[in-house]
């Protein structure tokens, strides 16, 4: 078996643990045969073992990390030898290697306890997943509301624009009229000045609906359309972080 | 050899082959040192590294080196105060056992 049939046989057989870690273990064992140089290759690859064996011993010791207390019970270990055989020896340095013997332990189960927050991360990782499974399953509902609202909005804008410049245009329209009718001595057969009046009036009614209309298309464009993009963003940034967490 | 490694005796020599080269090792560095001392198997050396590495004892760092990437080891501050306790340790451990094993 040469290099590459030897890393492929081990790439597949570590395909079951995280991408993180088989990278890892792929590239370390890569650049270990390779560091061995091309003359010894073949020698390393025998060393190595099989790579079902390897891959074996890269699964144990990921699969020991999850397991707490497995490396205080380990059966060859000097300070345990060392506090067993103090028995007979009482003095100072004993007390001493015992503090520190216990400290090392406490270091340990301190190191053992962080792991308990991973744990729990893993788990608000598999809500975040289900939240997003359902939010694509959901997609067709939301999306055509979200797709609704913004369409009434600029809908709403443009309408109410068109409007409001129709209603100013008018207005212009109607106060010339108004202004031409003064002039007139009759207007069909009524007078001139009533006609004109009135057609003045009617155009400054109008022209106030007319302004009212543009500040509301301004109040909408100004303020309710960059709301509404917030929350759209806010909302899309949070399933993304989410959707982040749950890939480390 | 006829007397066994624990994982503890092994991670404080391996600790300690790492500290002596200060620029940082390699993995087949490291395993040729350590097999300098003890009987190990190549392949035995990587699930220490890599335990290490996630006590942060050991930090790493990659470097280009003759047209690839090689990864180098070095001990963190942890790594160091880690290495010391393993040594004190061994001085009285192996003290005693040098009493009575002469």
């Amino acid at each position: 078996m040469n290099k590459n049939e030897y890393l492929d046989r081990l790439s597949k057989l570590l395909s079951d643990i995280s991408y993180e870690e088989h990278e890892e273990a792929l590239s370390y064992y890569r650049e270990y045969i390779e560091d061995a140089g091309i003359e010894n290759e073949q020698r390393v690859i025998e060393e190595l073992g099989t790579p079902e064996h390897l891959a074996q011993e890269i699964r144990e010791e990921l699969f020991k990390k999850g397991e707490p207390s497995k490396r205080q019970g380990e059966p060859i270990n000097a300070p345990e030898l060392s506090t067993n055989s103090n028995s007979e020896n009482t003095n100072n340095s004993y007390q001493e290697n015992n503090r520190q013997y216990n400290n090392y332990h406490n270091d340990n189960s301190n190191h053992n306890d962080n792991r308990n927050p991973k744990a729990q991360q893993e788990k608000d990782n598999s809500t975040a997943i289900l939240i997003i499974i359902a939010l694509v399953l959901t997609s067709p509902l939301w999306f055509s509301l979200a797709c609704t609202i913004i369409g009434t909005i600029i809908t709403c804008i443009v309408g109410f624009g068109a409007a409001g410049i129709v209603c100013i245009i008018t207005s212009i329209v109607l106060v010339i009229a108004g202004i031409s009718a003064l002039f007139s001595i009759t207007v069909f057969s009524v007078p001139g000045t009533l006609v004109g009046a009135a057609l003045i009036g009617a155009g400054l009614i109008v022209l106030s609906v007319g302004i009212l209309l543009i500040v509301l298309t301004v109040w909408l464009c100004g303020w309710a359309l960059p709301a509404l993009v917030r929350f759209i963003r806010q909302t899309i940034s949070r399933i993304s972080c989410k959707k982040k967490e749950a890939h480390v | 050899m006829v007397f066994n490694t624990g994982s503890t005796l092994l991670d404080a020599i391996v600790l300690a082959v790492v500290s002596n080269e200060t620029e940082g090792t390699y993995g087949y560095k490291i395993t040729q040192d350590v097999r300098d001392v003890i009987d190990l198997s190549e392949s035995t050396l990587y699930p220490v590294l890599r335990r290490l590495q996630k006590d942060e004892c050991l930090t790493t760092y990659d470097r280009e080196c003759s047209g690839r990437n090689r990864r180098y080891y070095q001990l963190t501050e942890k790594g160091h105060a880690q290495l010391q306790l393993y040594r004190s340790e061994w001085i009285t451990y192996s003290s005693k056992i040098s009493k009575v094993l002469h």
